[in-house]
């Protein structure tokens, strides 16, 4: 505001330094997270050769809630497009496993991250990236059960 | 204030963590490379095809840091999705999740950003489980496994989205 009580426009040139200092800052973030995200790229590429689709197959057994762990704990170690979820989850059920892994494997191949756990904990806190992995591992065996009730239930099984 | 310049220390990545990090996985991969040729290989053609899908998301999150850092304030952010901004926060953590592309770490130095403005744990917590709900992948999804499952896996997500949020701001809001 200026002495007559008007609002003062900003200027050409503090539009310019303002566009300037946030385009600097966002390099400068951007900057900082890069080895963090080359670091995690290289890690899902190693974990996604190491863990072939063809050996998943082996480690269900037929229990609802132990499929279901066993889904979340697979899902949440691998990791990439949604879509190649559904394809190896496809495959999964054609050998005869249950919905309830296969619920659990699809929510947590994209919200828990043993891969993104450390880029996670540096930018949003070591404390904050456990917990949010732990519970959201726990709600995708819950969501998984549900999912797979809901199913036998209402009826339409894949 | 003070507690601002706190939590940018602790939730701020170091440049060396995050070197540190990257030459623990380049160890790996020597080693991969070493005792399982095979491996290595198909581990170095696999973060190729990840490189490639990754550059839209980074360019689309750098225009998105970019942006916040020009026009938001951390009082606007913090009243947008902060961490007394209520189920209204959560539903706009929610629909931004959906509706965010590529693989998630590509967001995380926006989301570090949003919180060290003030953006709420619960609210950000909602925004990286709601990733999974993914309306353009809808079809397929019952394509491969009927609209039965399809329907009742989306429903049930979007509700375990908020009560994740929930429990978060339950568990780690009183600290923050």
């Amino acid at each position: 505001m200026n002495q007559n009580g008007k609002e003062r426009r900003p200027s050409s040139r503090t539009g310019r330094a303002e566009l300037l200092q946030a385009f600097r800052k966002a390099i400068k973030q951007f900057k900082t997270m890069l080895p963090i995200l080359f670091g995690v790229v290289l890690l899902v590429g190693l974990l996604r050769a190491a863990i072939p689709a063809s050996v998943l197959g082996d480690v269900f057994r037929g229990h609802p809630l132990l499929d279901a762990v066993a889904g979340a704990g697979i899902g949440s170690i691998l990791a990439g497009n949604p879509v190649n979820s559904y394809v190896i989850s496809e495959q999964l059920l054609a050998d005869g496993v249950s919905l309830f892994a296969i619920a659990a494997f699809i929510i947590s191949w994209v919200t828990v991250g043993i891969a993104q756990l450390p880029a996670e904990a540096m930018t949003l806190g070591t404390r904050f990236a456990i917990l949010r992995n732990a519970l959201s591992f726990i709600m995708a065996i819950i969501i998984a059960l549900l999912t797979a009730l809901f199913v036998s239930f209402i009826g339409g099984a894949p | 204030m003070k507690n601002e310049s706190r939590k940018d220390t602790t939730t701020q990545p170091k440049g060396r963590g995050g070197f540190i990090f990257l030459g623990i996985v380049a160890a790996a991969y020597a080693l991969a490379l070493v005792a399982f040729p095979e491996t290595g290989k198909e581990a170095l053609s696999l973060t190729l095809v990840v490189v490639k899908a990754l550059l839209l998301p980074l360019a689309l999150v750098f225009m998105a840091l970019f942006l916040t850092n020009l026009l938001l304030k951390p009082q606007q952010i913090s009243s947008y999705i902060g961490k007394d901004s209520g189920l209204k926060g959560s539903l706009l953590s929610l629909l931004a999740g959906i509706i965010s592309v590529g693989p998630v770490y590509a967001w995380y130095p926006l989301l570090g950003t949003i919180q060290t403005h003030g953006g709420g744990i619960g609210q950000i917590s909602v925004f990286l489980f709601g990733r999974a709900i993914k309306p353009f992948l809808l079809p397929a999804m019952i394509a491969y496994f009927g609209w039965v499952f399809s329907l009742s896996i989306t429903m049930l997500t979007l509700i375990g989205a908020l009560v994740l949020g929930w429990m978060m701001n339950a568990i780690l809001g009183r600290h923050s």
